[in-house]
């Protein structure tokens, strides 16, 4: 080993485009525990413990996405002065001026950066206009802290929350480090009352912490990361050189990736959210359990459905007080712009319309043959295995580069299944496979031993639950740094 | 309730120093689990200039002992190490500049993996080729394919029937054609053929093998008319002219599950074809099971002027640098080829750059310049011509920056190329290719 880099020490702390700040970087193992220190240190005046975290939390922000971070506190001025003036103004055409200002900013922020390409392609597409594309790169997080910022001010118009008096509560809320980049999105009114009042770190939080903690770290680093770097990318990235069956389990494989990469961050979230004495709530309540499409988005980004329902389909489009049909045309709506939210492109559009039209359709069985479908274990295994490979299907929409992609992989796994030979395609992915299979098994696991196993990590004493971290961090190491599987087309 | 407020410190603080502790055991001395040894502070050591890599030594013959020819000294150029026989590559360049002046056929046999399954490099090797020599046609294409959406210049479609008996599901069997297959009709098995950007085919054969029906016949229908062809099946490969007029699309029908059924040619009277002969995972090994008897055959109806020899790929396995196995392997095949096709130049073209991931950056995998220096004595002892594609596309690393530039050039499994990848391996292909037609050109000695 060679010896230490002074020079290298000091531009670590630097923000660096190569390796932005993640929760899986190594600095941020650092980062982290000396931020606990401190935290611990700071924890006894309410004062200094929320201008240490906020500072914390734009110094993360600044490592994960350099001088973006001036968004989010352009953000959170103009949404703490608004929502403020809006509190104290009397009912009327002025405030809701301002109520739509404070939209516009805030909907203008996240265009600009999420959306602007997309609509100029659109036009050199329609129109014979040779608009340049901007190519701005996405300010990490916006799509989230915009949200947040929006359900703020419409809680502080409709009177559900009192606005904070103070601006760094409000930029503490917005950008606390740990949900700042892949969420849960957090609303005002769970948030904010825990800024009041004193927190405590309990034996239970530490126990639950640190569950969730390595919970994310086996399924962010060592299941979705391996999976998606030797098999998935490379598979989704030219379908059309691949059989059917890859492409087939490269889907599965995918289920399992985006699932585990972002329920696995917000476990890393909530579990460091714990750590600290926040609660945040849970965003994924193994999805893949669902029965039906309608449960599925009950137990997938939970932070997101609720907020696109109470305030897209129910505040916004009057949700299914205004007739049969108008309830089903708001279902399809909320979705397809749920799915514009994820990006800006036909194929999250599309994405978001099968899974409204999905809901619609859901609703309508229901309604008609929902008394004649027995409630039993079977009706429900049924369900489940309709609903996931239903939700399987729009992840080949999701996930795909192009939108002719999609079509390429569909055909690819209805016409030409078979694989050069099975014998090798089992051979030669056989690792992907097995982690495949034990991302499954474990989101199977029912919720009361995932419970009576949470209940065993608060038991454990300090000492146990160091080598138990340790141990989980060790071997997401390996995995991280394990030798590339070869394409099984290589190995004839 | 006491409050448990340095506790969450306390354990990732003492993590730390065990991961720290642990930097300091060599964990990859236990061979069987195949550790990475852990180093908590590599982002703040010292940084190494890479480690150079043990590079075999490469001779570049500047002069091959009593040559009429003085060799080309760049590495990136093809140099002929049978330049002073019947089968030198010279012949070919003497021939593409005699169908200039006197138009004639000329054919080119690509032998591969999946470097070039789908069309890729031959696509655009083809496009400058026919640009410059004319010809006009894709040269082979089977009846159905596991990448039929990949072929770039032609809408190829296959409903699936056929039966494809290929290296891999019968290795033995010594009916496969060049291509490593053969199909059977299995039903009503069709395969549709259109030019993807507007042209036509001019003229269409069909290559089939003895069927033990009596009579055989396939149906054509060409621009929807439909026209059943009797078939010769007197030989091992029988050739029929399925259409002779310029067409927008051929559709091939068998439902004649004994007839052996190895593909199309479409091309023209005169000009260049190039035969795409890519087959996924093969090292050469498995080309060498195609017979000598199937090789002669298909020779009298395609009259190769030159055959690429292109593997490596799949030879290259991490760890290793010897590949004795691969140099016996490949000169069996070589000296196949040279008995089937006497007198026709073969170019062996050496394994382009291979990335390979170390501890999470990614590398040339350090077998690729072995392997190229094998394969460059396989040429040497054959006495055939040789072309360093690793070195010609940019040497060490070419992959991994071809997978991270933007707009990528390669796949992300850092082997393969993208289609835009492909294009640029067959420009360079090509200008290095005609620069050493203008050198052995000037360069003869006697």
């Amino acid at each position: 080993m060679t010896a230490i880099d002074y020079h290298r020490i000091l531009e670590s702390f630097v923000y660096s485009e190569k390796n932005p700040l993640m929760f899986n970087s190594g600095f941020f193992l650092y980062f982290f525990c000396f931020f606990l220190m401190g935290y611990a240190l700071f924890f006894k005046t309410s004062k200094a413990r929320i201008y240490f975290l906020t500072l914390f939390s734009l110094y993360f922000f600044y490592k994960a996405c350099n001088w973006y971070v001036g968004f989010i506190v352009l953000a959170a001025i103009i949404d703490f002065k608004l929502s403020n003036i809006i509190y104290i103004m009397p009912v009327g055409l002025k405030r809701k001026l301002l109520l739509w200002t404070s939209i516009f900013l805030n909907l203008l922020l996240l265009f600009t950066f999420k959306y602007t390409d997309f609509f100029i392609g659109l036009m050199n597409d329609i129109g014979n206009s040779q608009i340049n594309l901007l190519k701005l790169a996405l300010p990490v997080g916006i799509s989230f802290y915009t949200f947040e910022n929006l359900s703020y001010t419409l809680d502080v118009y409709d009177g559900k929350v009192k606005p904070l008096n103070k601006f760094i509560d409000y930029l503490f809320f917005l950008s606390f480090f740990p949900k700042l980049m892949m969420g849960p999105i957090v609303r005002a009114k769970d948030f904010l009352p825990q800024i009041a009042k004193k927190p405590s770190v309990s034996n239970e939080q530490i126990g639950e912490g640190l569950y969730l903690i390595t919970a994310g770290i086996i399924k962010k680093v060592i299941i979705s990361d391996y999976i998606n770097a030797n098999f998935v990318r490379i598979i989704f990235d030219n379908p059309s050189a691949h059989s059917g069956a890859e492409c087939l389990m490269a889907l599965y494989g995918y289920a399992m990736v985006i699932y585990c990469d972002f329920s696995g961050y917000a476990d890393m979230a909530i579990g460091m959210a714990k750590w600290i004495g926040f609660e945040i709530n849970i965003n994924f309540l193994s999805p893949y359990q669902s029965s039906s499409i309608t449960e599925f988005w009950k137990r997938w980004h939970i932070s997101l459905s609720s907020w696109l329902k109470d305030y897209l389909y129910i505040r916004w489009l009057g949700g299914n007080k205004k007739g049969k049909i108008r309830t089903k045309i708001n279902l399809i709506i909320t979705m397809l712009l749920g799915g514009f939210w994820h990006g800006a492109s036909w194929n999250f559009i599309f994405w978001g319309a099968l899974h409204g039209v999905a809901l619609v359709l859901d609703k309508m069985f229901n309604s008609f043959f929902g008394k004649f479908i027995p409630k039993t274990k079977f009706s429900r295994m049924i369900g489940i295995i309709i609903t996931f490979h239903f939700v399987c299907f729009g992840w080949i929409f999701f996930r795909s580069n192009t939108f002719a992609n999609s079509w390429v992989f569909i055909e690819k796994i209805i016409h030409q299944f078979k694989p050069v030979s099975y014998l090798e395609f089992f051979k030669g992915y056989s690792s992907v496979f097995v982690l495949i299979g034990i991302g499954f098994m474990l989101h199977f696991i029912p919720t009361r031993i995932e419970k009576a196993y949470q209940q065993f990590l608060v038991k454990t004493p300090v000492p146990v639950k160091i080598i138990y971290l340790f141990i989980c961090i060790l071997i997401a190491i390996q995995f991280k740094q394990a030798d590339a599987i070869k394409p099984i087309y290589l190995q004839f | 309730m006491k409050d448990k407020l340095f506790t969450p410190f306390i354990i990732l603080c003492s993590v730390i120093i065990l991961l720290l502790a642990s930097s300091y055991f060599n964990v990859s001395s236990i061979r069987f689990l195949h550790l990475k040894n852990i180093d908590l502070l590599s982002d703040i050591r010292k940084q190494q200039s890479p480690k150079p890599l043990p590079l075999p030594i490469v001779e570049i013959d500047s002069v091959i002992v009593n040559s009429q020819y003085k060799q080309p000294t760049d590495n990136t150029m093809v140099i002929d190490y049978g330049v002073d026989s019947n089968a030198s590559i010279t012949h070919f360049f003497a021939k593409l500049d005699a169908i200039k002046s006197n138009p004639k056929k000329m054919r080119i046999a690509y032998f591969g993996d999946s470097f070039i399954e789908g069309d890729y490099v031959t696509d655009e090797l083809r496009k400058k080729m026919q640009l410059a020599y004319g010809g006009n046609g894709i040269g082979f294409m089977p009846m159905q394919s596991i990448v039929e959406s990949d072929y770039n210049n032609i809408s190829f479609k296959s409903n699936k029937n056929w039966l494809d008996n290929n290296f891999i599901s019968s290795p033995n069997n010594t009916l496969l054609g060049l291509a490593g297959h053969v199909f059977y009709a299995n039903g009503n098995a069709t395969s549709t053929y259109a030019p993807r950007k507007g042209g036509s085919f001019n003229m269409v054969k069909l290559y089939t093998g003895k069927s033990t029906t009596t009579n055989p016949s396939v149906t054509v229908a060409k621009d929807n008319v439909s026209q059943a062809f009797t078939l010769t099946n007197s030989n091992l490969v029988n050739e029929t002219t399925i259409s002779a007029q310029p067409i927008r699309e051929i559709k091939v029908t068998s439902v004649d599950n004994q007839l052996p059924i190895y593909g199309i040619s479409i091309e023209d009277a005169t000009g260049i074809y190039i035969d795409n002969y890519g087959f996924r995972g093969n090292s050469g090994l498995l080309t060498n099971k195609i017979s000598e008897d199937m090789m002669r055959q298909f020779n009298d109806y395609f009259n190769y002027d030159l055959i690429i020899v292109h593997y490596g790929l799949n030879a290259v396995s991490h760890g290793n640098v010897k590949f004795t196995w691969f140099e016996n392997a490949q000169s069996k095949l070589i000296k196949k080829i040279q008995s089937a096709f006497p007198n026709t130049p073969i170019l062996l073209m050496s394994t382009s750059d291979i990335g390979y991931n170390q501890d999470g950056t990614w590398v040339t995998e350090p077998g690729v310049p072995y392997m190229v220096s094998t394969q460059r004595s396989i040429a040497k002892k054959n006495k055939i011509a040789f072309w360093d594609l690793y070195s010609s596309m940019g040497g060490e690393n070419t992959m991994v920056n071809w997978a991270q530039q933007s707009p990528r050039l390669a796949a992300l499994d850092y082997i393969h190329l993208n289609g835009l990848g492909a294009k640029k391996v067959a420009d360079i292909f090509y200008d290095k290719l005609m620069t050493t037609k203008s050198h052995y050109e000037k360069n003869k000695l006697k």
